[in-house]
C-alpha cells in the first residue's frame, strides 16, 4: 500500500489588487459624505410666475451677496404656479424662518419710487428676506411685487380701517408733522365688513408716538377751506400732494395715551376736521326714547349733560322700532345716542367704558333723565339733554333691541309740568296768611299817608322842583355857557397855580430874587430846517 | 437916612430893565371861509381831540437834544392848544372832504363817522423841524366792526427860524393830519 500522504499547500491570500477597489469605495464614500455635508438646505419656492428666473442661472442674494442658486424651474400639477426649486449655501440655512420671504427683483416703478434698474443689465434675481420667526421652513410662497417692510425691519404695524377708500393706497407714506415715519404696506377691501383695512407700519423710533390717543386721517396733498376767517389752503408734503398719504397725530386738546401695541386697530378720518368731530374711540350706545316731535333733531346733535357735552345722537331706531312691532301703537320712538367717557376726562379705553356705565346706571337710580331741548330758536335744531331729577320716580335701565334705555321726560309740556310743581311747592310752603295780614296793615298806612293834606301838595311841589332841576342841569350842560366859562376859568387857574409853582421854586432857589431878580433866559428859537 | 436912600435906590435898579416881548398864536384854517360856505347837515363829526398833558399848556414847545422839552415863555398860544387843534381840524377836513364837519356833540346821533384824535406830539425840535405824531379812532355806524385806527407820524422842516415858522410847520401838519383822515373815510 502506497503511503499516502496530505498534499497541504498554503492557502492564498487576497491579491493586493483588490485594495484599489476598496480605497476607491471609501474615497467615493467620504466624498459624498463630504459633499451631502458642505451642502446648503434646498428650499422650494412657489411663484404666481416665472418671469425672470432660469434654472442654475438664476442667483438667490441677500444684501447683494450671492447665497444660492436656482437648480430648476417647473409648473405645479395644477398647472397655475411655477415651482423653484433652489439650492442654498450652508451659511445662508439661518436665513430661513417661518416668516422669510422671496421675490423677484426686476425693473419696477411704483409710488416708492423706481426699483431694480440694476436688473437691466445683470439680470434679474431672487431676493430673500430673513424673518424673525422658528426656523427650519423650507417651502414658501414667494411675493409677487417686493414687500414694502423687509421682515425684521424694526417699528410697529397696525391696521387702518376705513369706510371709504379715498386716495390711500399701498405705499403711500404715513407722515407725523409732515415727516415721513412710515408706509402704507397693504390696502385691502374686507367684503365682510365693507369696510377699507390698511396695513400700516411705523419705523422705528417712531413707532413710540403711536399711543391709544392717536388717530389718523386721510391726506389729499391739499385741502381748501372757506370760512367766515377767509379762504384757507393747506398742503402737506410734495409726495403726500403727488399720491395721498395718511397723518397721524393726536386730537385738538388731547394727550398722549398708552403706547400703542403691534397689530392695533385705529380708525382711518377723512380729514383732520373729522378727527376732531369725533375725537374719541371709546363710546358707549344707550337709547332715549322719546314721546314728543323729533323735528330738529339731526344725527351728529349735541348729548349734553348741565351744558357739558358727553355724547352724540347717532340716530333714529325706527328699523328696529319696525322691527319690535311696536310702530303703530303710539310707542316711544328710540333714539340711539354715543356717551363717549374721553369726553368726561375717563380714561378712553375699555376702563372708562366700564366706569361710564357704572356711573350711568347709578345716575338713572337717583332721577337722571334725558329731555330733548332746542338748540337754536332761529333753526329749530334739537339736542337731548341730560340732568339729575331728583323727584322723578326712582327707575333703572331698561332695554330696547339689546341696548340699554335711559328715562326721559318730555321737554315741552311734561317738563313744564315738573317746573310749575315744584314751584307750587314752594309756595305751599310759603306763610301766606301771616304775609297777607301785613299787607294789609301797610296799605292801610300808606292809605292815611297818602290822605294827609301835606301828601297831597307833595305833586305840585314835585313838578316845580323838576322845572328848576331841568334848568339847573340845562345851564350846567356839555355846551352851555356856564360849562364853557367853567372850563376857560378852570384852564386859567390851572396855568396860574403853574405859574406860582414856578415862582415858590425860583424863591427857594433864589430868595433875594425878588429885588434882585435875574435876567430870564430867552426862549430857545428854532432853526430853520432842511427839507 | 443915608441908608433908606441907598435902599431905594437899588430896588429901582433892581425893577428896571426892559419887558420881553410876548407873542400869542392861533392855529387857524387859512381859507376858512370856504369851509364856511359848504353846506349839507354834518355826516362826520369830530367829537374829541386830546393834547398829551405836556402840550396842555400855554407856551409853545420845543424839544431841545436828549429829549429836553423846553416851554417858551414869550412865545405863547392864544388859545388851549386842543381848542385850536380842533378848530383846524375840523376846517381842514371839512375842505378835504368837500362836506361839513360837526363839532356839536349834541349832533353826534346824525354823524356816520365819528372822529376822534389823541395828539401825542406836536412840538418843534432844534434841529429846524416840526412832529405831529397822532392817534386816530374813526368810528362808522351801522358797520360790523366798524372801528378804524390809524396812527399818524409826520414832520416837517421849518421855512425859516423862529416861533411864527414853527406855528405855521405845525398847521401844515395838522393839515396833512386832516387829508389822512379824509382819506381814511373816503376809502375804509
Amino acid at each position: 500500500m502506497a503511503d499516502a500522504s496530505a498534499n497541504v499547500s498554503e492557502r492564498q491570500r487576497m491579491s493586493t489588487i483588490w485594495l484599489v477597489p476598496i480605497v476607491a469605495v471609501v474615497l467615493g464614500a467620504w466624498m459624498v459624505i463630504h459633499t451631502l455635508r458642505s451642502q446648503g438646505p434646498e428650499v422650494e419656492i412657489v411663484f404666481a410666475s416665472g418671469s425672470g428666473i432660469e434654472a442654475e442661472k438664476t442667483k438667490i442674494k441677500y444684501r447683494d451677496v450671492e447665497v444660492g442658486v436656482v437648480e430648476s424651474v417647473g409648473l405645479d400639477e395644477d398647472l397655475e404656479s411655477v415651482v423653484v426649486t433652489a439650492r442654498l449655501d450652508k451659511e445662508a440655512t439661518s436665513l430661513l424662518h417661518e416668516d422669510t420671504e422671496f421675490w423677484v427683483v426686476q425693473p419696477r416703478i411704483g409710488p416708492a419710487g423706481i426699483s431694480g434698474l440694476g436688473t437691466l443689465l445683470s439680470g434679474g434675481f431672487i431676493q430673500i428676506a430673513p424673518g424673525t420667526g422658528a426656523p427650519g421652513r423650507r417651502e414658501f410662497r414667494g411675493l409677487d411685487v417686493p414687500p414694502v417692510t423687509p421682515a425684521g425691519t424694526p417699528g410697529l404695524k397696525l391696521e387702518l380701517v376705513s369706510d371709504r377708500a379715498g386716495s390711500v393706497g399701498a405705499g403711500d407714506p404715513v407722515l407725523y408733522k409732515k415727516y415721513r415715519v412710515g408706509r402704507i404696506e397693504t390696502a385691502e377691501f374686507d367684503l365682510a365688513e365693507r369696510k377699507m383695512r390698511y396695513g400700516v407700519f411705523i419705523e422705528a423710533p417712531y413707532d413710540s408716538l403711536v399711543t391709544s390717543s392717536t388717530r389718523f386721517w386721510n391726506v389729499s396733498g391739499f385741502s381748501l377751506s372757506a370760512t367766515a376767517d377767509g379762504i384757507q389752503m393747506q398742503m402737506d408734503s410734495l409726495q403726500s400732494l403727488l399720491v395721498g398719504g395718511v397723518v397721524f397725530g393726536l386730537p385738538e386738546g388731547g394727550k398722549p395715551g398708552e403706547k400703542a401695541e403691534a397689530g392695533e386697530q385705529f380708525q382711518l378720518y377723512e380729514n383732520y376736521s373729522a378727527v376732531n368731530e369725533r375725537p374719541y374711540r371709546e363710546s358707549v350706545e344707550y337709547v332715549v326714547p322719546f314721546t314728543q316731535s323729533l323735528r330738529g333733531l339731526r344725527p351728529g346733535a349735541p348729548v349734553e349733560y348741565r351744558g357739558i357735552r358727553i355724547g352724540s345722537v347717532e340716530r333714529v331706531l325706527l328699523s328696529e322700532l319696525n322691527r319690535t312691532g311696536l310702530s303703530g301703537k303710539g310707542a316711544p320712538i328710540p333714539v340711539l345716542i354715543r356717551l363717549e367717557p374721553g369726553r368726561l376726562e375717563l380714561p378712553d379705553d375699555e376702563q372708562g367704558v366700564a366706569m361710564l356705565k357704572a356711573a350711568v346706571e347709578r345716575a338713572v337710580g337717583n332721577g337722571l333723565r334725558a329731555t330733548l331741548s332746542t338748540g337754536s330758536l332761529l333753526t329749530g335744531s334739537l339736542y337731548v339733554y341730560m340732568d339729575v331729577y331728583p323727584n322723578e320716580k326712582p327707575a333703572r335701565l331698561g332695554e330696547f333691541d339689546g341696548r340699554p334705555t335711559i328715562p326721559t321726560i318730555e321737554s315741552g309740556l311734561g317738563g313744564i309740568q315738573v317746573r310749575v310743581t315744584s314751584l307750587l311747592d314752594k309756595l305751599n310752603a310759603l306763610p301766606v296768611e301771616d304775609l297777607l295780614d301785613k299787607a294789609d296793615q301797610i296799605l292801610a298806612d300808606v292809605d292815611a299817608l297818602v290822605a294827609s293834606p301835606s301828601a297831597q301838595e307833595l305833586p305840585a311841589s314835585l313838578d316845580a322842583t323838576l322845572v328848576e332841576l331841568r334848568s339847573v342841569l340845562d345851564s350846567v350842560s356839555g355846551d352851555s355857557a356856564m360849562q364853557g366859562r367853567l372850563l376857560r376859568t378852570m384852564t386859567e387857574l390851572d396855568r396860574t397855580l403853574a405859574a406860582l409853582r414856578q415862582l415858590l421854586r425860583t424863591l427857594d432857589d433864589q430868595p433875594n430874587s425878588v429885588i434882585f431878580s435875574r435876567e430870564p433866559a430867552a426862549d430857545p428859537i428854532p432853526p430853520a430846517g432842511t427839507p | 437916612m443915608r441908608t433908606l436912600a441907598l435902599s431905594l435906590t437899588l430896588l429901582l435898579f433892581a425893577c428896571g430893565g426892559t419887558a420881553p416881548e410876548r407873542t400869542a398864536y392861533l392855529l387857524r384854517a387859512e381859507q376858512s371861509e370856504r369851509t364856511a360856505s359848504l353846506a349839507g347837515s354834518p355826516r362826520v363829526g369830530l367829537s374829541r381831540v386830546i393834547v398829551a398833558p405836556y402840550l396842555d399848556q400855554a407856551g409853545v414847545v420845543v424839544e431841545g437834544a436828549a429829549r429836553e422839552v423846553q416851554v417858551a415863555r414869550n412865545h405863547t398860544w392864544a388859545e388851549p392848544l386842543a381848542t385850536g387843534v380842533r378848530l383846524l381840524l375840523r376846517a381842514e377836513l371839512a375842505q378835504a372832504l368837500g362836506e361839513d364837519v360837526g363839532l356839536d356833540r349834541h349832533d353826534q346821533a346824525h354823524w356816520q363817522h365819528d372822529v376822534k384824535v389823541f395828539v401825542e406830539q406836536l412840538h418843534g425840535t432844534m434841529s429846524g423841524r416840526a412832529i405831529l405824531v397822532a392817534d386816530v379812532r374813526i368810528e362808522t355806524r351801522g358797520e360790523p366792526g366798524g372801528v378804524a385806527e390809524h396812527r399818524f407820524v409826520h414832520s416837517q422842516p421849518l421855512a425859516r427860524e423862529g416861533y411864527a415858522a414853527l406855528v405855521d410847520a405845525e398847521a401844515a401838519l395838522v393839515r396833512e393830519l386832516a387829508q389822512a383822515i379824509a382819506s381814511a373815510i373816503a376809502n375804509p
